[in-house]
């Protein structure tokens, strides 16, 4: 058990990692594209999208990038169905997800990292409560608690806060059951235990932090670069009372063919994302970047050529 | 005069084709919603091919053992491991640190076991003792807690063949059937020749089966699961999933985890739905029919008019901003007021009674007709009661709930949630006022005024004549009207998404959340991949939202017949 | 007591209120929508408030009283003070401040200025005398002076200075802004352009697709339907039509229309533009198709209604002088029936504006920042998805972080919304109501 704790934050816990990128090629203008571009997928990628793809358009004004945001499951779907050529996603797919790509396509779908994200616990802002540990975490949105305690938590007594609220309840708020979020939860906090009935599934971050803002016995999980004046962020601790953050990689999937490779398009929007700009936007959008060396791995990948200099 | 012909024969028929292209449109939409959600029901198969199109990469699960060991040692891929005795002892360790802990250790009280399996990926471990029930534990921290036994064939078992984390193989002599651990149900069966079984292989995508004979012969096999996470026990009768304590009714799509089947119960979306209409049902009726009531029998001819159309075009009213208003608005207000709100249920009715009676008695003295009131003295005990509601609610909340409602709930036991069915009840009802509205004035003022004339003559006051003659003659219309609201309270959207916080709960409780089938259709749609399971379950709550409103609508449809021709008649 | 009872009294008296309450809360509910919906442009004061004896006077505007929530007796403020101009993004967590009402300075200052910039950003400065030609001399907050370039501004005054009358004239440009406008990345600001442009041409495109069915549907019912048991079928079938939650017929919709009919249209059609979609996809066809069928019966009755009212001795005359059924039905019937059917075609435009639920299914996005008619060959793009008015104000309010921004802005588009469901409504309305007059003449 205490293995798994550690796996968990061992895994999650790659403290924000804000060095400024150096310099790496992929930005250049070269021919023309035009047509649509249809993106379907996270909602935790949405806003970076919409600010990629403007600056996108900038460069290639004939292009019409078309965004929907659903939930990192959606992506899975329209890429199986040729709904989209681009599906951001806030997860990895899950293997049932990659077969059936793979049933109709033939190959597997090319995931590629574009950035980082944080999630984070958020109260009311009036709320006494300063940090909390995972376990309790656990044991709040489980139905019942697989990692490590049996016991389910309910009040805010629970949690060791006296006064008016500690009679209450935790009025839980989550994203819903399309999103990366949740599944990430589900894996990582759970132990791939079910969340409780009484957890409200809001379609989008932004309306988990309003939720939050207006419920005073409210407690949500979103990302962190949503936070309001409204609501205040709690310290997430393990179990030694170390702080530690939740972070997880946001991805982008293609449907890429081996032989005949991906659209023009499609390729030269990630090259925009995983170059230097796209990550300076990334980072003042509230997300962190990726590391300058797995970009230029990356970009490698996507078969641009190295520059040296 | 022939072109004259022709063009009348075309015109009738390509009218009179629409016309039926509107019935075989709707038929159409039915029909296909059915011709989706049927696979769902239909069992699967194991069937034999030749060989498979290509070569999949096998995962061998059975071998023929030689002898029967003393103790049987297990293991499920999760780092944890299972050593069972004959006699039922069991010992479950946990990896921990590269040595081997001792999580829980059980002496189960059965018959000599004859084989055991442990599910990969699981924790569920299934036991067999010669009977045709095969025992079904799983570990929850340290404790074993049984779920439901599965029947399996009542010839000899032979062994038992883990597949995934929720089926099995169960190999008896000349038969090979395929169950499924939480709804206790066989999937497919496959009739085997005499020979004996050496080895079964499967392929990687779970698809394929191969099975090695000991004469030296092979077969393959073709697996149809067909949907086997959805069956009627799934939908609608409380399953044990692993890892609770007991049976429940489980909404957990989890598209998002990679290992997890979906847990498809229609029951608590259904009684949400069913639970947001009845309290928007139980704000709008009254207050639609009284309203609407009142509206046709005494406001003069063309005030009738405009609060006629005004109400028609508040039945156009975007419900996605009532949804938003509930939400933001309403919900924090009404946590922070709920006993303000009690309190003007409960003031604004009696206080309205209270003053028609010292209205009445007022008249009675002065000798008057004492029926309508005006505007302004109708105003008075509305008003009156929010100033009183407004100046009792601290005072009381003080003396009688210890300073406030929400803790003296609380420490009842009764769980408030700020997005709930009371919230519900007033934005939906909202939406669903107009509808009821126009339909009740509708057939309350059609009613032939020959009718209530003649009680009128005989010395009864108005609402003597709306009582005995009017309302009878009109009811089968306002039931319709009812019927009206309901079915849009049932389809309604928007609100729920918005305001009800989407927690499939059960039970009727106004404090709680609901999750309805319209929210989740809305959400979950676009996140199943089709043909899944869940893509046809969430067709399956379209159609049965689409019989449901079948059924109100049709109803509608006669009642409305049958009251004009019952006017006709008059 | 009893005679109080037996008369009625009580169920006049409480159905009288039950009218008021309803047609209480109604006002009350469009009165809340216009209330905050014309807040939002409207230019308010700058304030200015000092945290600490210290530090500089910020500037800021206030947006409403708070209760404290530690049990003190105190009045606060929450105060907005504005985007910053260091770093692009708005995050809204050090936008809002709650302050205590002694923190804020009396006088309101007069250079106080308000600054639009094209990338959605609001600033609050001191505005600064130098003013150059390519630069904006601002001095903000923390007490440095910045330039800020021209192509940078969209807008800028000062609040406090305004008249009334100016006020007003600022507070029309930004209403036509609003209305003309672009979102922009930054989520709640810029205008609401393109939903309002994809609304009207969603439903344009329905009202072509769902005119000749619903009419042609109404008059076979009435002209052509013999009374019997398969017209009684069809009848209940516009009822149920009618009632299908519109959900549901977007579920049919993604089903069939998308996934079935525009895969096979794909790979038909457009094969070598595959794996990319092309009518596979959720898009504006698809959207107005199936809100023609939700709205099919909204025209079906009002023609139907529309037809039932003309006089059956002008058929019968147009019988009399020989024409056809044919004939008598386009050249008698439909012309003087043609307001009816626009009434109920208004009536359908004004449904299909406000559903949005079943438009999340097909065809509605977040941002499409092309239009689905523009200038590119074949200039009406059936395809493209499309911006809605119903689903923007969904979005704006459930995917906005800043809940102040999201409210308000929320209000504004949903006032922009019923204007035009009630407009539409409205004139259906006078349009019958004049049918309802001539037949009366007629008659």
């Amino acid at each position: 058990m205490f293995n798994r704790m550690l796996a968990l934050v061992v895994g999650v816990w790659i403290l924000a990692v804000q060095a400024s990128p150096a310099a790496l090629p992929g930005d250049e203008t070269t021919t023309p594209l035009r047509g649509n571009l249809t993106t379907t997928g996270s909602d935790s990628l949405n806003s970076l999208m919409q600010v990629w793809s403007l600056h996108f358009m900038r460069q290639y004004p004939e292009l019409n990038v078309q965004i929907q945001a659903g939930g990192s499951a959606t992506a899975a779907v329209a890429l199986t169905e040729s709904t989209a050529s681009l599906g951001p996603m806030s997860r990895l797919m899950t293997a049932t997800e990659r077969q059936r790509f793979e049933r109709v396509h033939g190959y597997p779908p090319l995931a590629i990292p574009v950035a980082l994200e944080t999630l984070a616990v958020f109260v009311h802002r009036s709320n006494p409560l300063r940090a909390i540990r995972l376990s309790e975490l656990e044991q709040l949105f489980s139905v019942e608690p697989q990692c490590q305690s049996a016991k389910a938590l309910r009040y805010w007594r629970d949690l060791g806060l006296t006064g008016p609220l500690s009679q209450r309840t935790v009025a839980l708020f989550g994203r819903n059951s399309a999103s990366g979020t949740y599944g990430f939860l589900k894996q990582q906090l759970l132990c791939h235990g079910d969340f409780r009935p009484e957890l409200h599934e809001l379609p989008g971050a932004a309306a988990v932090i309003q939720a939050v803002a207006l419920a005073e016995n409210g407690l949500g999980i979103a990302g962190a670069r949503h936070q309001s004046a409204a609501v205040r962020r709690l310290q997430l601790l393990n179990e030694q009372h170390d702080v530690i953050e939740l972070q997880r990689s946001l991805y982008i999937y293609l449907n890429y063919h081996p032989d005949t490779a991906a659209g023009m398009a499609e390729l030269a929007f990630l090259r925009m994302v995983l170059s230097d700009s796209g990550q300076q936007l990334a980072v003042e959008h509230g997300y962190e970047a990726l590391p300058t060396e797995q970009r230029s791995l990356l970009l490698q990948q996507l078969g641009v050529k190295q520059n040296a200099s | 005069m022939q072109a004259r012909h022709y063009f009348d024969k075309i015109s009738r028929w390509s009218v009179t084709l629409v016309g039926y292209g509107i019935l075989l449109a709707f038929a159409f939409i039915f029909l296909f919603l059915i011709w989706q959600v049927w696979p769902l029901f239909q069992a699967g198969s194991i069937s034999p091919v030749a060989s498979p199109d290509t070569e999949p990469e096998w995962h061998s699960l059975y071998q023929a053992d030689t002898g029967q060991q003393a103790e049987l040692h297990l293991d499920n891929g999760l780092q944890e491991r299972v050593v069972l005795q004959r006699d039922g002892a069991i010992r479950w360790y946990l990896q921990q640190d590269e040595s081997w802990q001792l999580q829980l250790r059980d002496q189960l009280t059965m018959a000599p076991l004859s084989d055991a399996v442990l599910l990969p990926g699981s924790r569920t471990l299934l036991l067999a003792d010669g009977s045709a029930q095969v025992q079904s534990w799983f570990r929850l921290h340290q404790q074993l807690i049984a779920r439901p036994g599965i029947s399996v064939s009542d010839t000899p078992l032979l062994a038992l063949i883990p597949v995934s984390s929720s089926s099995f193989f169960s190999l008896h002599p000349g038969l090979l059937q395929l169950h499924q651990v939480d709804s206790a149900r066989l999937l497919a069966e496959l009739r085997l020749p005499s020979d004996r079984l050496q080895h079964l292989q499967l392929s990687d995508d779970r698809q394929w089966l191969r099975l090695d004979w000991q004469s030296g012969t092979s077969n393959w096999y073709q697996i149809q699961w067909q949907h086997p996470s959805v069956s009627f026990t799934q939908l609608w009768l409380p399953v044990h999933y692993e890892g609770r304590r007991e049976p429940a009714y489980v909404w957990q799509t989890a598209a998002a985890a990679d290992d997890a089947s979906p847990k498809l119960s229609l029951v608590p979306l259904t009684i949400g739905t069913l639970k947001a209409a009845w309290y928007a049902m139980l704000f709008a009726t009254p207050l639609a029919i009284l309203a609407a009531v009142y509206t046709a029998c005494y406001l003069p001819e063309r005030w009738r008019y405009r609060v006629k159309a005004s109400m028609e075009m508040l039945e156009s009213m975007p419900t996605v901003i009532l949804g938003f208003i509930a939400a933001f608005l309403l919900a924090p207000w009404l946590e922070q007021q709920l006993l303000l709100f009690f309190m003007l249920l409960l003031l604004v009715p009696s206080l309205v009674l209270l003053s028609s009676a010292v209205w009445y008695c007022w008249r009675q003295q002065r000798q008057q007709q004492a029926e309508q009131p005006g505007w302004f003295v109708l105003l008075i005990p509305l008003l009156l009661a929010v100033w009183l509601a407004y100046i009792g609610t601290p005072w009381l909340e003080q003396w009688w709930f210890d300073g406030s409602l929400l803790l003296w709930l609380g420490e009842r036991g009764i769980d408030y949630q700020q997005r709930n069915a009371l919230i519900i009840g007033m934005a939906m009802g909202l939406a669903v006022i107009p509808s009821i509205f126009s339909l009740t004035e509708d057939v309350v003022s059609q009613v032939p005024p020959s009718l209530a004339q003649g009680v009128l003559a005989l010395g009864a006051s108005r609402w003597q004549a709306l009582s005995s003659m009017v309302l009878p003659v009109a009811a089968p219309g306002i039931l319709a009207a009812v019927l009206l609201g309901l079915g849009r309270a049932l389809g309604e959207t928007m609100i729920l998404i918005m305001a009800t916080g989407n927690t499939p709960l059960l039970g009727f409780d106004p404090f709680t959340g609901m999750r309805s089938l319209t929210a989740s259709l809305s959400l979950e749609m676009p996140e199943a991949a089709v043909s899944s399971s869940h893509f046809k379950v969430l067709l399956l709550a379209a159609l049965l939202l689409l019989v449901l409103t079948f059924f109100i609508n049709t109803l509608v449809s006669v009642l409305r017949q049958r009251i004009r021709q019952r006017y006709q008649q008059l | 007591m009893r005679q109080w009872w037996q008369q009625g009294s009580p169920w006049v008296w409480l159905s009288a209120s039950a009218l008021l309450l309803c047609l209480g809360l109604f006002m009350a509910l469009l009165l809340l929508i216009t209330s905050k919906g014309l807040q939002h442009l409207w230019p308010a004061p700058l304030v200015q408030f000092q945290l600490t004896e210290q530090t500089e006077p910020e500037l800021g505007r206030l947006m409403r009283r708070q209760d404290a929530t530690d049990g003190m007796d105190r009045a606060l403020w929450l105060v907005d003070r504005g985007d910053s101009l260091q770093a692009r993004d708005s995050s809204p967590a050090g936008r809002y401040l709650l302050i205590t009402a002694t923190e804020l300075l009396p006088e309101r200052p007069a250079e106080a200025v308000l600054v639009q910039m094209y990338d959605g950003r609001t600033l609050y400065a001191w505005r600064q005398p130098q003013r150059t030609a390519d630069a904006f001399w601002l001095q903000t907050g923390t007490g440095e002076q910045v330039a800020l370039p021209w192509e940078q501004v969209r807008a800028h005054w000062l609040p406090n200075q305004l008249s009334w009358w100016q006020k007003l004239q600022l507070y029309l440009q930004e209403w036509r802004h609003f209305l003309t406008a672009s979102p922009n990345q930054n989520p709640g600001t810029g205008g609401i352009f393109p939903a309002i442009f994809g609304t009207l041409v969603m439903v344009l495109l329905m009202a072509v697709l769902v005119t000749p069915f619903g009419i042609l549907a109404a008059i076979y019912l009435h002209e052509y339907a013999g009374k019997n048991w398969l017209t009684q079928w069809i009848r209940t079938s516009v009822y149920n039509l009618a009632g299908i939650p519109s959900v549901v017929m977007g579920v049919f919709g993604l089903a069939f229309f998308v996934y079935v009919l525009g895969g096979s249209l794909d790979r038909l059609f457009y094969p070598d533009q595959l794996p990319a979609p092309t009518f596979g996809t959720p898009g504006l066809f698809w959207a107005a198709l199936t809100l023609a069928l939700l709205t099919l019966p909204v025209v079906i009755v009002a023609t139907e209604e529309g037809l039932a009212k003309l006089p059956q001795a002008q058929r019968l005359g147009s019988f009399a002088l020989g024409a056809t059924q044919a004939e008598t039905i386009w050249k008698v019937v439909v012309p003087q029936a043609a307001p009816a059917m626009l009434t109920g075609l208004i009536l359908a435009v004004a449904r299909a504006a406000g559903e949005v639920a079943p438009l999340m299914l097909v065809g509605v996005v977040k941002s499409a920042p092309q239009l689905p008619i523009d200038g590119q060959f074949p200039y009406i793009h059936l395809e493209r998805k499309f911006m809605h008015l119903g689903y923007h104000l969904y979005d704006a309010g459930f995917q906005n972080p800043d809940t102040e921004v999201a409210i308000s802005l929320v209000f504004t588009i949903g006032l922009v919304l019923l204007t035009l469901i009630l407009l539409l409504n409205l004139s259906a309305f006078l349009l019958r109501q004049q049918l309802r007059r001539k037949y009366r003449l007629i008659d």
